[in-house]
């Protein structure tokens, strides 16, 4: 753990419309070790894929003010790259995946093609050579009889299938960094654990560092090294997957932990769930202090007051939560479930 | 599985699409299932599996191919429009998508109304009166009555879809993924407010959902579906404890669970489900199928009991016991 992170951020805010006056990301920081996977987890508007987008450089000039103290990926500073540098970066340094493989690819032309295209643009790789990548790429990604598949067109494979060709598309370059957002959320459950499964294979051979955003906790438990939560545009918790759902130390999170319908082969169904009251704030109107304060069961006066400084819970798992021992039911209960 | 006093029996249902090139779309074929007064059915399985085609021939707004849907006991088919618009009073739906299936243009207070204008249930005033006792009990407040769909968040406007479907003080509801378009914080509220009001209502709730974690809770009994047919029934527990088709244990074990200390090796199963135009011979889940054999390729296997109330469509039920063999 010497020497620099893969990937670090500090204090990134982005801010949108007028002067950057709606802030969609409060202050994020978070590092990446390089082939391990972060899972950014929160819920619709928490501004988890606009973090993602931010480091991949993905706004439309003009729209979003991106400021942060550092965004460093493996030595480079992203904050001092221009346009032209950031387009060389991705592909090649980092790539990224979306939740629905039908509107990243081009339904009017092959798959082949596509595939092919990142690496006559980087790698200045003649068509033949290209050629041969793709066929290894596709088969490595167990598309069925790849030689084929690679004069078919988008709408030709089913959705499993497409997204194994972004998976594809996304480590024909082989970047050092792939930020998969929700990419498993469109899929059936049988095929999302085989993309799942695909990524954290890929991610083995290749030594991928992974930053996955999703809001299915499930899903997290099955990928995370490291989980990062985020409400409301900040980010409320972080730590190892194993504290994070053993021991959560943010009201958020524990009311997430509580408030999922599970089932466990051989346990009664939990009885009534227990709810998280209200709703998420819009960016507007954000609450006095904590921004999860007006939902929090276990809230007390400070918390109305003043936004709560991040603090250590044990060695990387911190928490942005002025209540953290409050929690321990939901640790019980989890320890004496998996026991 | 047929009784009197049941809310819904579907009898022997197939339903099939033709293409615009003229290939067959095998949606439902042979579906059977009732659900009695209470109970809550949930109906389980992948895209494309047919459970939507099936709800939908449930409400009486697609006809089947064959087969029959009894509603209270009268059979849909044979009823002449006035019968069908009566019958339709007892029995509701709830969409998955609440923003696209409340009119943006009409109001909280006018979209709970609708129904009851529709059947002329009540006077004027009684008619408002009971909007506003619906709007309560699905938890809107009363200054929400007047405000419009893109007003509300995403967990009103399903509360609204819901204070819809109570409205006529249906029999049955037919829930089509209520929930999973809505954020997992939500999810448990709309999730609470469901099981109470069934309960309340007395109501009987066929509940379509590819969510194990959520049929687990809700449900009674649950029908697993592949391609077409059920190929597993039985009470929720006993199913979802001790399956007795591959399938459903595939379905089980590929349901990632908030448990970072149990994960997985592998995908539980490979590949895609097959098409439903170019069906495979005999068992339909053979193709994907650990446990597959001669006899599978070439007979469909019926759903046939296993044990009280237990139903499977596996040539091997009876070899399920022996987890080995299906080497998960």
């Amino acid at each position: 753990m010497t020497g620099e992170p893969f990937l670090s951020i500090r204090n990134l805010t982005v801010g949108f419309g007028a002067g950057g006056a709606i802030r969609a990301v409060r202050d994020v920081s978070f590092d990446l070790e390089a082939g391990k996977t972060l899972c950014l987890v929160g819920e619709s508007g928490s501004g988890k894929s606009v973090t993602a987008t931010s480091i991949m450089g993905l706004h439309k000039p003009g729209s979003a003010h991106v400021e942060a103290a550092t965004m460093r990926l493996d030595g480079i500073n992203l904050l001092e790259c221009d346009e032209r540098e950031m387009s060389r970066l991705r592909g090649s340094l980092m790539a990224m995946i979306f939740q629905d493989p039908m509107s990243s690819l081009n339904p009017a032309l092959t798959i082949g093609f596509q595939l092919r295209e990142a690496l006559l643009l980087h790698e200045k790789m003649s068509t033949r050579a290209a050629n041969a990548r793709v066929m290894e790429v596709l088969q490595r990604v167990r598309i069925p009889d790849a030689a084929r598949r690679m004069s078919a067109y988008p709408h030709q494979l089913s959705g499993g299938m497409r997204q194994r060709i972004m998976i594809a598309m996304a480590l024909i370059c082989r970047p050092r960094l792939l930020i998969a957002d929700e990419p498993t959320t469109a899929l059936d459950v049988t095929v999302q654990a085989q993309i799942l499964w695909l990524l954290s294979e890929l991610q083995r051979e290749f030594g991928t560092a992974i930053i996955f955003i999703t809001h299915d906790l499930g899903v997290v438990a099955e990928i995370a090294d490291d989980v990062a939560v985020m409400y409301a545009g900040s980010l409320v918790e972080r730590g190892p997957v194993h504290a994070i759902f053993e021991n959560p130390a943010h009201g958020y999170t524990a009311g997430l932990l509580r408030a999922t319908a599970e089932f466990v082969p051989g346990e009664p169904s939990r009885g009534r769930l227990e709810e998280i009251p209200g709703n998420v704030p819009s960016f507007s109107m954000l609450p006095q202090g904590c921004s999860f304060v007006e939902r929090c069961r276990f809230a007390v006066d400070s918390c109305h007051r003043r936004t709560p400084d991040w603090r250590d819970v044990t060695f990387g798992h911190a928490s942005r939560c002025d209540q953290p021992v409050a929690y321990g039911p939901t640790a019980n209960l989890t320890v004496e479930v998996s026991a | 599985m047929s009784d009197n006093t049941d809310v819904l029996v579907a009898d022997k249902l197939v339903r099939h699409f033709k293409t615009g090139k003229g290939q067959t779309v095998h949606a439902v074929n042979d579906v059977s299932l009732s659900i009695a007064p209470g109970e809550t059915l949930a109906l389980v399985g992948e895209s494309g599996c047919g459970k939507s085609t099936l709800g939908r021939m449930i409400m009486g707004l697609d006809r089947p191919d064959s087969g029959a849907v009894h509603l209270l006991g009268r059979d849909l088919a044979r009823m002449g429009n006035r019968d069908l618009h009566t019958a339709r009073r007892s029995v509701q739906m709830i969409f998955q998508d609440p923003s696209a299936s409340l009119d943006p243009r009409w109001t909280a207070e006018a979209i709970v109304r609708e129904p009851l204008d529709n059947f002329r249930i009540g006077t004027s005033a009684e008619r408002r009166d009971h909007v506003l006792q619906l709007l309560s009990k699905v938890g809107l407040r009363p200054d929400q009555a007047k405000r419009y769909p893109h007003e509300l968040s995403g967990g009103q406007r399903q509360r609204l879809g819901i204070a819809r479907a109570l409205a006529t003080r249906p029999r049955l509801v037919v829930a089509d993924e209520p929930v999973s378009a809505l954020d997992v914080s939500i999810r448990a509220q709309v999730i609470n407010l469901l099981c109470d009001l069934r309960d309340e209502m007395k109501l009987s709730l066929l509940f379509i959902s590819h969510d194990i974690g959520v049929v687990s809770h809700i449900s009674n009994r649950i029908a697993v579906m592949y391609l077409g047919r059920i190929v597993e029934a039985g009470e929720t527990a006993a199913v979802l404890n001790a399956p007795q088709h591959p399938y459903t244990v595939g379905l089980l074990e590929s349901v990632p669970r908030p448990r970072p200390a149990d994960r997985r090796q592998r995908a539980p199963l490979e590949g895609d489900p097959p098409s439903p135009i170019n069906l495979p011979s005999g068992c339909a889940f053979r193709t994907r199928c650990p446990m597959a054999v001669d006899v599978c390729a070439n007979v469909v296997p019926p759903l046939r009991p296993t044990a009280p109330g237990r139903f499977s469509a596996c040539h091997r039920a009876d070899d399920m016991t022996k987890k080995e063999l299906l080497n998960v």
